[in-house]
């Protein structure tokens, strides 16, 4: 959101301010799977949902990288994905937060020593958070977000 | 030849998972399709073929986080097929109880999926509402929301106490209630009817000669069920209906997975009432022969035939997994040509594709045997 309020006034002190608040208060996400089983994919869809609720962060789930400021990734990273998850990565403006999602993202997990798997994620891209799980709970998730949002915040100073 | 192509995927917000489909249009009318997959193959069984039975069951709960417990459960009865042991009949009510709980977060998250590709997100947030009385019903028993690992060889790994039963019953009640809410919902809103009605038709025919499965077969009037057919597990002992329909279009497919929630409601339901206290284990000496074994099962896509061949090894020496998205993935021609550009995220999710199931590679080649190089696969589109 913010990164459309800077385009319509231009760089400032005001901007500065309104941007922070800004990416406090309404981070969108940008989902990506890259080759996980989806079990983390589905438990983001739960924390969506009314029972958990990651909304009430301001957080929204956008369908365009180009429109998100939290990059959050599940799976380990396989061979055919990995040059679109390097192009998705640089579509996103800046400041951005990568969250890598699950045991498959974070080391690879049980898929170790297939041959087609070449993460994890953080030899690839540069990660922020790390959520663990196999797959991580909805409450995890809402907890990696937040962490997350704290991180925007002190890129935004 | 054709006006324009429009790639969609890998990363749409249609799809929740990667995947690549290049769209022929004339005009705003879909000609022609291409499909690419790969994006989730990972050479999962290769893996499986360095890795111990005993562990690989986990493995193979991990090919697809919603359909967990069908994949371990068809795997590890190959296993107990090869080893020639009879499991406890408690263990087979508790497989069938997970089994059929998964089968309703499945479709019940299928049914939410519907919802949000028509831009109907009420029905997505009510779907994902109700799934968490399931959800919490699979934690209580298996101890995990997703994954459940609850298969071991000859047996299952947690025992259902008396106190439990209870409250899975409880859930359960509630649980019927509100998908009798959904199946008035979808049956009278117009807005589901003119999305769904008539898109991405399948004929009988086609469904057998194209060899589909699973509620996609059963909703073009093919009442193809393994359950019925295998009668694995207690299956046989249970009493349920296989839920059919004629149109053979998404609307019916969205019928047929309402009303087998209903069905797993009933079964869930039945199977409670089965448990009696007793062994949940029967361990087997892990002494492996040269042997094949088939197991099917209905998973809740369609039917998943696992291949497994065994040597004086306690590793498997092939495994090969055909899931039910692969056989239905053959339809899509059928499916999406002819529809509108705006259809296709609806027909295609009526199909309830799952790719991280699917992605496998096959090599198809006549004449002489020759080696194929990683890359030369990245490199097929």
């Amino acid at each position: 959101m913010f990164h459309a309020i800077v385009d319509c006034v231009g760089d400032g002190l005001i901007v500065d301010k309104i941007k922070k608040y800004c990416l406090k208060k309404s981070p969108w996400i940008f989902h990506f799977c890259t080759g996980g089983c989806n079990g983390c994919d589905i438990e983001i869809l739960a924390a969506m949902s009314p029972k958990y609720d990651f909304e009430r962060f301001g957080c929204l789930v956008k369908g365009s990288p180009r429109h998100a400021d939290i990059f959050l990734i599940t799976g380990p990273v396989n061979k055919k994905i990995k040059s679109r998850l390097v192009n998705l990565y640089n579509q996103i403006p800046e400041p951005k937060v990568v969250i890598a999602m699950g045991s498959c993202a974070l080391s690879t997990g049980i898929f170790q020593k297939a041959y087609n798997v070449c993460g994890p994620l953080d030899k690839i891209i540069p990660v922020d958070v790390y959520i663990p799980g196999c797959p991580p709970k909805p409450e995890a998730i809402i907890d990696g977000i937040v962490k997350g949002i704290e991180v925007l915040a002190k890129k935004v100073k | 030849m054709h006006d324009m192509m429009i790639p969609f995927g890998p990363a749409h917000p249609a799809l929740p998972e990667p995947v690549h489909l290049k769209l022929f249009l004339e005009g705003e009318e879909v000609k022609d399709v291409d499909f690419s997959v790969g994006y989730n193959h990972k050479g999962i069984e290769r893996t499986l073929e360095e890795m111990d039975f005993s562990k690989s069951i986990f493995m193979t709960g991990r090919i697809c986080g919603i359909c967990s417990s069908a994949h371990s459960t068809c795997f590890t009865q190959g296993i107990e097929k090869l080893l020639d042991v009879e499991i406890p009949q408690k263990a087979k009510i508790i497989r069938t109880i997970v089994f059929e709980l998964e089968r309703l977060t499945s479709h019940l998250l299928w049914l939410g999926m519907l919802g949000h590709e028509i831009g109907f997100d009420t029905l997505f947030m009510l779907c994902f509402r109700e799934r968490e009385y399931v959800l919490d019903s699979l934690e209580l028993i298996t101890g995990k929301r997703i994954v459940h690992d609850i298969n071991i060889i000859g047996g299952v790994r947690r025992d259902i106490p008396p106190e439990m039963i209870k409250k899975v019953n409880k859930n359960l009640g509630i649980l019927k209630d509100k998908v009798d809410y959904l199946q008035t919902l979808i049956k009278k809103d117009p807005l589901i009817k003119k999305r769904t009605v008539g898109i991405g038709n399948i004929d009988k025919d086609d469904v057998e000669k194209l060899c589909l499965v699973g509620p996609v077969a059963r909703a073009s009037g093919v009442p193809y069920d393994i359950r019925r057919t295998d009668k694995y597990l207690i299956y046989d002992d249970l009493n349920f209906k296989i839920v059919t329909q004629k149109d053979g279009d998404s609307f019916a497919r969205a019928i047929v997975r309402v009303q087998e929630m209903f069905e797993s409601i009933r079964l869930t339901r039945q199977a409670l009432t089965l448990i009696k206290p007793g062994l949940i284990r029967n361990k087997p000496a892990m002494t492996f022969t040269e042997k094949e074994a088939i197991s099917r099962v209905e998973a809740p896509r369609g039917e998943l035939i696992y291949y497994i061949r065994s040597n004086t090894t306690n590793k498997p020496a092939r495994v090969k997994i055909r899931t039910p998205t692969y056989a239905n993935l053959m339809c899509l021609n059928k499916v999406l040509v002819g529809n509108n550009l705006a259809d296709v995220p609806v027909s295609l999710a009526s199909l309830d594709p799952c790719l991280c199931c699917t992605d496998r590679v096959t090599v198809v080649r006549e004449g002489k045997e020759e080696i194929i190089k990683l890359e030369d696969l990245h490199g097929h589109h």
